[in-house]
Order: C-alpha cells, then structure tokens, then sequence
C-alpha cells in the first residue's frame, strides 16, 4: 500500500515519515503486568514484541508544556492547520500507546 | 520484574507539510553483496509470524525462500537500532528467519520483518547467538512476502 501511495503526489497521499516532521518527547516503556514474552521467539520477534506490547509511561506536565509551545511555534512558522498534527499511531502502525498522554491544544 | 524497553523512548507527532518534496532515492551500490559474500542459506522460520508468533494473522503472505534472503542480502544498507526499532517499526509485522553461513565461515541468523523491509542479523558463535545484532533495512524488500490478494494490515 506505501509503495502505491508513494506514486502519488503530496498532499494526495496518505502522509509518510518523508511528509512530515515528528516530535519526540522522551519516555519510557515496559510491559504491563501479566504481559509476558512467549517462549521461542526469534531475536527480532522479541524486540518486535516489547514494541508492541509495552506501555509508555505518561507524558509530564513539564513535556507537554514544552510540546504546546513548540507545535505552537511551528504553526505560527510553517503555517498549517492544527488539524494536520497527529499522534503517530493515529497515522500509522505504531504502538498505541505513543503519546496517548501527550496535551498540545 | 517489568521488561523496559528503552532507555529514551519516542514519541511522534506528525505534521503533515503540503509542499514536501519527493523522497530521496538510495543511491545504487556496484557491491553484490552489502553485507558479506554468502556460502549458504537455511531457511529456519519460512512461514510469517507475528511478534507473538501468530501465522494467522500472517494470512496472505508467502512462506521466505533462499531466494528472498539473496535478494534481502544484496540490497540491504545497516540502519541504526533506534531506525529499526521507532522510525522504520511497523506494529502487526510478520517475521521469519534465515541462518546464514558467509565465506569467511562467520554464521549470523537473520530475521525479517516482512512488511518494514528491516532484519537484525545476529551472530552465532559456538551455537549461540551473540547479542547485540546489526539491523539492516532493504528498501526494495518490503512487503516481499505479500500475495497480491493480502489485505491491509491494521
């Protein structure tokens, strides 16, 4: 479907990495209780399961104090719409859990 | 005890830039191999798992060939780990996994993540394999297992 979309100019397609600019807020994550890793995974298995399973720890109010002042300067500078900013797994297949706590309206 | 997963973890925002230009292309490599010259190649989990190691919702794709690996092995160019593990990572992958034996006797596993076209190539020494791996990701690779009828993943 990337390589199909690709084809197309911005902004018919559907946003990639090379589209856009992402914020990073530093957090941690680690599985949640009961989550275990299975037995007999590969290598890459197990990294690709603690990305899909484990939980971000919550943004701080200090982040996102920060996040709102810096979304904030890059609308004023870039001038698009605060309805173009997304958290990340809201537009593509990441964890869920990314900037599920992060505040910037 | 709780498993961490990084040390500095990301979190992205994305804005959406209307005048993006087109993506760069990788620059072509005269190299045949980007890795190492390959001895041989055992393919050692054919059939696309998922990180949980559920062929079912793998539906729709292929099992890997030696061939896939060849072609994996040619075009693959290292990335970080940080690439491999936030920018490139796709959640609801599906894996498999090659042994691989260059020409200078090294042994490494390889294991692909089908649909972000990355792999961790993992040195096995006395049988073992020896952590840290390398992650490498071939543009050309991705989605290589898919079956023209596959359906999105969600």
């Amino acid at each position: 479907m990337n390589k199909i979309e690709m084809t197309k100019s911005v902004p018919l397609r559907y946003p990639s990495n090379t589209d856009s600019i992402g914020i990073e807020i530093v957090g941690s994550a680690s599985l949640p209780p009961g989550v275990t890793m299975p037995a007999g995974l590969s290598k890459v298995q197990q990294d690709a399961f603690l990305g899909e399973k484990a939980v971000y720890e919550s943004v701080t109010t200090a982040q996102n104090i920060s996040l709102q002042w810096l979304v904030g300067e890059l609308i004023d500078t870039l001038h698009f719409s605060s309805s173009e900013v997304h958290r990340h797994p809201d537009v593509s297949r990441k964890n869920t859990t990314e900037a599920s706590t992060a505040v910037w309206r | 005890m709780a498993l961490k997963r990084y040390a500095c973890a990301a979190i992205f925002l994305i804005s959406h830039l209307c005048h993006a230009q087109p993506p760069e292309q990788p620059r072509a490599s005269s190299r045949t191999h980007a890795i190492a010259p390959v001895a041989s190649i055992e393919i050692t989990r054919a059939t696309p798992e998922t990180a949980a190691a559920d062929t079912g919702a793998c539906a729709g794709t292929r099992p890997l060939t030696e061939s896939d690996v060849r072609r994996f092995l040619t075009h693959a160019r290292p990335i970080t780990r940080r690439a491999a593990l936030q920018d490139e990572f796709l959640v609801g992958d599906c894996y498999t996994e090659a042994r691989i034996r260059f020409q200078d006797g090294r042994t490494a596993s390889l294991g692909i993540a089908n649909d972000a076209g990355t792999a961790l190539l993992t040195p096995i020494a006395q049988g073992k394999e020896q952590a840290p791996g390398r992650y490498f990701r071939c543009r050309q690779c991705t989605g290589m297992l898919d079956l023209p009828d596959r359906l999105p993943v969600n």
